[in-house]
């Protein structure tokens, strides 16, 4: 159990910091040669014309996946120590309807629209200015809607594999076939709707 | 070969590979940490609260001991069930747990009990701990000690209504006795710690 | 001095770059990537200017920056800083570093500011109550299985592709 690193280690926050910023390059690199940075490429995977956000979104996923089950078949990380996003159903439904309608309506997310600032697009530094109104509003609800912010808790911690009780493996399994699945239809569906010239 | 089924196949493979490996289990309880990221909303309840309903026959909880069976265990909570912490572990399913309503954590030591809350609540089962565990139930609740000669009349009461509930939850007598009333609306738990888990977004 | 304008890197590429950088913060520090946590932060800081009790009643706002607690001394902070500074290399590097809006051709200019605003709000509105954006939530916990992560994911995509058709004259 030698990962995460920082726990076996005990790293000062100083120098867990450093590796934050280190890999936040790599992230915000790798954003944008994506074409992350950029609103109208972005939007364009709602209209089936050119997928990439969900095809690098996904890629990302497995790639991380299959490294974190590896690690975790060997005994070389201790998951406990890994944040796990908790599991409370209904508010993130609510809260996935809602960005849903932020991502169409505006174009970018939070993390894209970074880079789109990093990059000078003058939307991208409005979208996050508005980010911080919604998100300054939603500080000021919350405490309104507490029980519903805290309702539907089916786990602080569970995972796909423990709820289904599987193995991780046959999990990482199913979303890579997940994942092949839809590389093929957004492929199929680029074809069909997308303009050859606007790839890329 | 085309590359894009080069690269499918690789994946599949992958997965495929996935599969074959071991999936460890961290069912041992020296493997149980709590982790630091997560701030853990631990719920405490204090004794008197259990003991008036337990007499009061509230309903709707169970109180869970942790400890692991052995006859040396002088402090009990007759209407407890025994589930320690190790067997609880080793369970494949906790789902039978759903039905048993609120759940007051009992243990000897406060980080047993709160490994429990948080292995439980990992699996759905929000749980509260008892506070001071069965340390502060006997000194408090079993052996209610006499306030002294000075003290306030309201503190007199209060002796007189714990060393009832010490008698009626040691089987000394079958009614509370002194003219205790032991008021059935009440605020059950108490939040101490409230943290909230911070997104890793 | 601007390099001459580059093609994307290939998604599949871009994916398995971004998919080994979120394995590295995981194995590095435990800790997922995030967007949106850095903007609350700041946002709390500087509600903290004002009103520092403000802040401390507030039984959302309290966990980040209650009493002494400095609500930029987070992961999350320094990581979305390296997330500008690697946008920034990497639009240098591919050309695409230049002050522009993206809209689609039959709205103006105007009225994508209008609508970028409008919907940053309403995703950060959002993110409060999932726990996280995109990154933190979908990319994160998608990778981590967390259960609610993925049923999350698919509400932000199902209610963008629902809603898409009605909003077709921003964006084609």
């Amino acid at each position: 159990m030698i990962f995460p690193l920082s726990h076996h280690l005990e790293l000062s926050s100083e120098s867990n910091y450093l590796i934050a910023f280190l890999i936040g390059i790599g992230f915000g690199f790798f954003l944008e040669q994506g074409g992350f940075g950029n609103a109208n490429k972005l939007a364009k995977t709602f209209y089936f014309r050119d997928m990439t956000v969900v095809k690098v979104m996904f890629t990302a996923i497995v790639t991380a996946m299959i490294g974190l089950i590896i690690f975790r078949a060997f005994g070389l990380i201790n998951m406990d120590q890994i944040w796990i996003n908790p599991s409370y159903i209904v508010p993130g439904i609510f809260g996935g309807l809602v960005m849903g309608v932020g991502f169409i309506v505006g174009g970018y997310c939070p993390g894209t629209a970074l880079v789109g600032m990093a990059t000078l697009k003058v939307d991208a530094w409005i979208n996050v200015l508005g980010g911080a109104l919604g998100m300054y509003i939603a500080a000021e609800v919350i405490p309104y809607t507490y029980t519903f912010w805290k309702s539907t808790l089916i786990g602080e911690r569970i995972t796909l594999p423990e709820y289904f009780n599987i193995s991780y493996g046959l999990t990482g399994f199913f979303v890579i076939l997940f994942a092949l699945a839809f590389f093929g239809f957004s492929e199929v569906m680029e074809r069909k709707f997308g303009n050859r010239e606007e790839l890329r | 070969m085309n590359t894009r089924v080069v690269n499918v196949i690789v994946l599949l493979v992958i997965g495929l590979l996935l599969i074959a490996l071991p999936n460890p289990q961290k069912l041992e309880l020296k493997e149980l940490h709590l982790p630091n990221h997560y701030h853990y909303l631990v719920e405490t309840i204090e004794p008197e609260l259990v003991a008036k309903m337990i007499i009061d026959d509230f309903g709707g909880f169970t109180i869970i001991d942790l400890r692991p069976a052995s006859g040396s265990n002088l402090t009990k909570i007759d209407s407890a069930l025994s589930l320690s912490l190790e067997e609880m572990l080793r369970r494949d399913s906790l789902l039978d747990i759903k039905y048993w309503g609120n759940l007051i954590l009992v243990d000897d030591k406060l980080e047993r009990m709160k490994m429990a809350a948080y292995y439980l609540s990992q699996n759905g089962l929000p749980a509260t701990i008892m506070e001071g565990g069965f340390g502060q139930w006997a000194q408090q609740i079993l052996t209610p000690t006499f306030p002294g000669d000075l003290a306030s009349d309201l503190e007199v009461e209060q002796y007189k209504e714990r060393l009832a509930i010490s008698n009626f939850l040691q089987g000394k007598g079958d009614s509370l006795g002194g003219g205790v009333v032991i008021k059935k609306k009440r605020r059950i738990l108490r939040r101490v710690v409230r943290q909230e888990g911070e997104g890793g977004c | 001095m601007l390099l001459t304008k580059m093609r994307y890197l290939n998604p599949y590429i871009a994916g398995v770059g971004l998919g080994l950088f979120l394995l590295a913060a995981f194995v590095f520090s435990g800790q997922g990537l995030g967007g949106s946590g850095a903007i609350m932060r700041t946002v709390v800081g500087g509600v903290k200017i004002f009103s520092q009790q403000h802040v401390d009643n507030n039984i959302y706002m309290v966990n980040y920056g209650g009493g002494k607690l400095n609500p930029l001394d987070s992961w999350l902070v320094f990581e979305v800083v390296g997330v500008f500074v690697g946008g920034l290399l990497s639009g240098i590097l591919s050309g695409r570093f230049k002050a522009e809006t993206n809209h689609g051709p039959r709205i103006n200019r105007r009225k994508r500011l209008i609508l970028s605003f409008l919907g940053g709000s309403l995703f950060g509105f959002g993110a409060r109550y999932a726990r996280g954006c995109t990154s933190g939530v979908a990319l994160s916990g998608g990778a981590t299985l967390a259960v609610g992560s993925w049923v999350t994911m698919f509400a932000i995509f199902f209610s963008a592709y629902a809603l898409a058709y009605f909003l077709r004259k921003v964006w084609l």
